[in-house]
């Protein structure tokens, strides 16, 4: 055992977080994200992630991007997208949680969802992504069938859809070795099963260098393939909606008791929370 | 609840003086766990005792976002991305933060430590009246002499000055006003305690649990010691079963000092309560040797005050306490306030995990649960309980683990191919049963494992910043190992499938079990404190937090704090009766 008297080996100590206090508020971030964002900036980060998508953002794409964001306000714009890209986005959604004897994605406003997260939640690389991403599907219907997305029939839709999402879960090669999801300390295992309080299920991420190097960066959150986002989004965006909740699925605010064994039968559906 | 006697700080409060004019018997410094302890048990011996809370006023009843719904959140619960990254690197990543829970963490930007690059720490607070007994895990363990006599066994660090006889009737003192649901076991060096009724386990975790105690007989698994309230208990609770305690539960179904420990303590009349109130430093005399009362700095103001007292109970968390103790220079004491061992500051110790297992639980796919249980189940330790390395696996002392099954929900529905209504249909339908199992392991005390002053930097009050540097020593590694690759054979042995071994130990800290830096002992010459948590140097300064832990066992620490807290009360007021203080 060592002693008190013992000295330690110098150690150079950082700050592990700037003592300097900025006073934006919600509020005027989500001014400065959401409109007055120049198409520099927007160009650069589009440049500067194209890599992620493996080169793959091409010039029309990227044109397309930049138009979307400032030109073409036919519909009711959103915050982060134009009133096609709105559109756009309901369109999809709604192929990925349709209509059936419950509401689908469109009827409770995911188109809406994924706006207000894409002018406050996503940092601009993210939102850039994703725009292009969603460009790109223009563009691969225009290729496949001749027309802009809307404009194809269902059918040719989610036929594309269908394509997208099985590249998106195509393995890809890995970076390092794989990482192992670790639960969180005291946490009940339903929170982090089914979400409750805890984040929602995301990349658990657990890089020493991160811990080093701030915390807060996550890099396997700007890699992920566009229709990933999308499809998370609508799944996050439909459950955690009323109706999702409520009528798709089965919610209790305050369930009172607890039972630890009970006949799938009568509760009927999953539980929501 | 009336509410609690409270003076704010500048923000509204009466202008106060430089130096307080009313007399208190007793200061206590934090608000949370132990503070919650020293209120109440000193306000009901009849002193009258002054409550600090370096954060801002909350009161029980009032917990922002307690009944807001999953689509009443802007971002869903995913909360607000970017300023999280930007002002709560840290907090962020604790479990229990979110976009229901933000208000209830601090600003990593305004309230910052420092580390050695190749020591990361990660240090989780909550500054608010109640502290982080309005966030806490809740899961309560109590101790044996297994833990209290392994340091002197080992020849580690300093002998625990207090057995489990000396403890055990202060754990029983505390459960009883706690509320705690838990089966008693009758089990080896895992003590029972006064439990309330048990809650259930859910099909899946009795299967795993008769799988693995017929595998291994000298194994238990039994439903989790938790502070949730099974039935109404001093006027408090039920649980109401919605696992969202991190938000504050305004039936009390869970215990906090917020509410449970203050309003006993305000009941008496005795109390005076006084948020956005940092403490600087404790004040000291040199003529009678005795701790006078506090330094405070006003959140808010940056006003600078005094308090004084008879006695003075530092119960800030382990770091906050440390941090003020080393901040309390006197020529006396130029290294910290009872300080003359030089171990202040050193031995700083928390729990290693995020080592354990998943798998699948075949079948049952026609059971479910109702309700939503804030409480998982536990496996006691079973590694060395002859002491030592007594299993011969390369490591001293063991680890417990905690875990739970149930049934995967909608979240799955994004991260794996398909869409549409066959989506849409599979995810009607809960998906299989999931069983995790994590070790929570011991780490032992080390002297370079500490905390100190940073001679230049200070935060914006004045005070110098804390510098934590702490790493786990290959035992903790080695223990670790141990606990995945054992939940992984269990899980097996129980017929599970998918099974997942996982073992990534992040920095120290995050397991918010920080103890130590004020260790007690028997020897003023190795120890701060000595068995009744008083300091070795000046007799009417105590430290009931975290700071005073010799060891840190395995398990979830809170009980152990409350009961030693209570009994630390206990003994400084008949101290004081006596006139030794």
């Amino acid at each position: 055992m060592r002693g008190p008297a013992e000295g330690l080996p110098g150690r150079r100590y950082r700050r592990e977080i700037p003592t300097q206090r900025t006073n934006r508020t919600l509020n005027a971030d989500v001014t400065a994200k959401g409109s007055g964002t120049d198409q520099i900036t927007r160009r650069e980060a589009l440049r500067r992630t194209a890599w992620l998508l493996g080169g793959a953002i091409s010039a029309p794409t990227i044109a397309g991007v930049l138009a979307g964001c400032g030109g073409d306000r036919t519909g009711a714009a959103g915050k982060a997208l134009t009133g096609r890209q709105l559109e756009l986005v309901g369109a999809i959604a709604e192929h990925i949680i349709p209509e059936t004897d419950t509401p689908g994605a469109k009827a409770v406003h995911v188109d809406r969802f994924v706006d207000e997260m894409l002018a406050t939640y996503y940092p601009e690389e993210e939102r850039a992504l994703f725009l292009a991403g969603l460009a790109e599907v223009d563009e691969r219907a225009r290729q496949a069938h001749g027309n802009a997305f809307l404009d194809c029939t269902p059918e040719e839709q989610l036929d594309l859809l269908r394509a997208l999402d099985r590249e998106s879960f195509a393995p890809v090669p890995p970076r390092a070795k794989p990482r192992d999801p670790a639960p969180p300390a005291d946490v009940d295992v339903r929170a982090r099963l089914e979400g409750g309080d805890s984040p929602l299920p995301e990349e658990v991420e657990t890089d020493t260098v991160q811990w080093i190097h701030g915390e807060s960066r996550r890099p396997g959150r700007a890699s992920r393939p566009f229709f990933r986002t999308m499809k998370e989004l609508t799944v996050v965006g439909y459950y955690t909606s009323e109706p999702g909740a409520t009528v798709e699925l089965r919610h209790e605010a305050v369930p009172g008791r607890y039972e630890g064994c009970v006949p799938l039968a009568q509760i009927g559906r999953a539980w929501a929370v | 609840m009336g509410g609690l006697k409270q003076v704010e700080g500048a923000g509204g409060a009466p202008a106060v003086s430089i130096r307080e004019q009313e007399e208190y018997d007793a200061i206590v410094v934090g608000s949370g766990m132990t503070g919650g302890w020293a209120g109440k048990e000193l306000c009901e011996k009849g002193l009258k005792v002054l409550v600090l809370e370096r954060g801002y006023a909350l009161k029980h009843g009032e917990y922002p976002n307690e009944f807001k719904q999953p689509w009443e959140f802007a971002y869903r619960g995913r909360g607000d991305r970017v300023t999280y990254d930007e002002h709560y690197p840290i907090q962020r990543l604790c479990y229990a933060f979110g976009e229901a829970t933000q208000h209830l963490f601090v600003n990593d930007t305004e309230h910052p430590y420092l580390n050695p690059e190749d020591r990361p720490y990660r240090w989780i607070r909550g500054y608010h009246l109640g502290g982080r007994s309005l966030m806490w895990g809740r899961q309560v363990y109590r101790w044996s002499d297994l833990d209290f006599e392994a340091n002197a066994k080992d020849g580690i660090g300093v002998d625990w000055p207090i057995r489990y006889r000396d403890i055990a009737p202060w754990y029983s003192y505390v459960e009883r006003f706690v509320g705690i649901s838990g089966r008693a076991e009758s089990w080896p060096h895992f003590p029972d305690g006064e439990f309330l009724p048990p809650m259930e386990m859910s099909c899946a975790e009795e299967f795993v649990k008769a799988g693995i105690e017929r595998a291994y007989p000298d194994r238990l698994m039994t439903i989790g010691r938790v502070a949730n309230l099974t039935r109404p208990h001093q006027g408090r609770g039920p649980c109401q079963y919605r696992d969202q305690c991190h938000r504050g539960c305004s039936f009390g179904g869970y215990f906090s000092s917020l509410s449970a420990t203050l309003p006993a303590a305000q009941v008496t009349g005795n109390l005076t309560v006084v948020t956005d109130a940092i403490v600087h430093s404790v004040t000291y005399d040199p003529r009678t040797n005795r701790a006078t009362g506090v330094r405070v700095i006003d959140a808010r103001s940056l006003e600078d005050r005094e308090y004084t007292a008879r006695l003075v109970f530092l119960c800030a968390s382990t770091l906050g306490t440390a941090q003020i103790m080393l901040n309390s220079t006197s020529e006396r004491f130029p290294d910290g306030i009872g300080n003359s061992s030089g171990a202040l500051g050193h031995y700083l110790m928390d729990h290693p995990f995020q080592a354990g297992a998943n798998a699948e639980i075949p079948g049952l796919e026609d059971q479910y649960h109702y309700g939503r249980r804030p409480n998982g189940i536990y496996i006691p330790r079973f590694r060395n309980l002859e002491g030592s390395d007594s299993d011969g696996l390369g490591f001293l002392r063991g680890y417990g683990y905690q875990g739970g099954a149930g049934r995967a929900g909608w979240g799955r529905g994004g991260g794996r191919e398909g869409l549409g209504a066959e989506l849409k249909a599979s995810l009607r339908d809960p998906g299989p049963w999931t069983m995790w199992m994590g070790g929570f392991g011991e780490q032992l005390p080390r002297y370079d494992n500490h905390v100190s002053l940073d001679p230049q930097r200070t935060d914006r009050w004045g005070i110098p910043l804390l510098r934590i540097s702490a790493a786990w020593s290959d035992n903790e590694l080695r223990l670790l190992r141990d606990a995945s690759e054992q939940a992984a054979e269990m899980l097996e042995a129980a017929g599970c499938v998918n099974i997942h071994a996982y073992n990534n130990p992040g920095p120290p800290g995050f397991a918010i079990h920080e103890m130590g830096t004020a260790r007690m002992g028997r020897d003023p010459k190795t120890s701060v404190l000595n068995g009744h948590n008083q300091s070795h140097d000046v007799p009417n300064l105590f430290v009931t937090d975290g700071a005073c832990m010799a060891s840190s066992a395995h398990h979830n620490p809170s009980l152990t704090y409350m009961a030693l807290t209570a009994r630390a009360a206990d003994y400084a007021v008949e101290e004081l009766k006596r006139r030794n203080l």
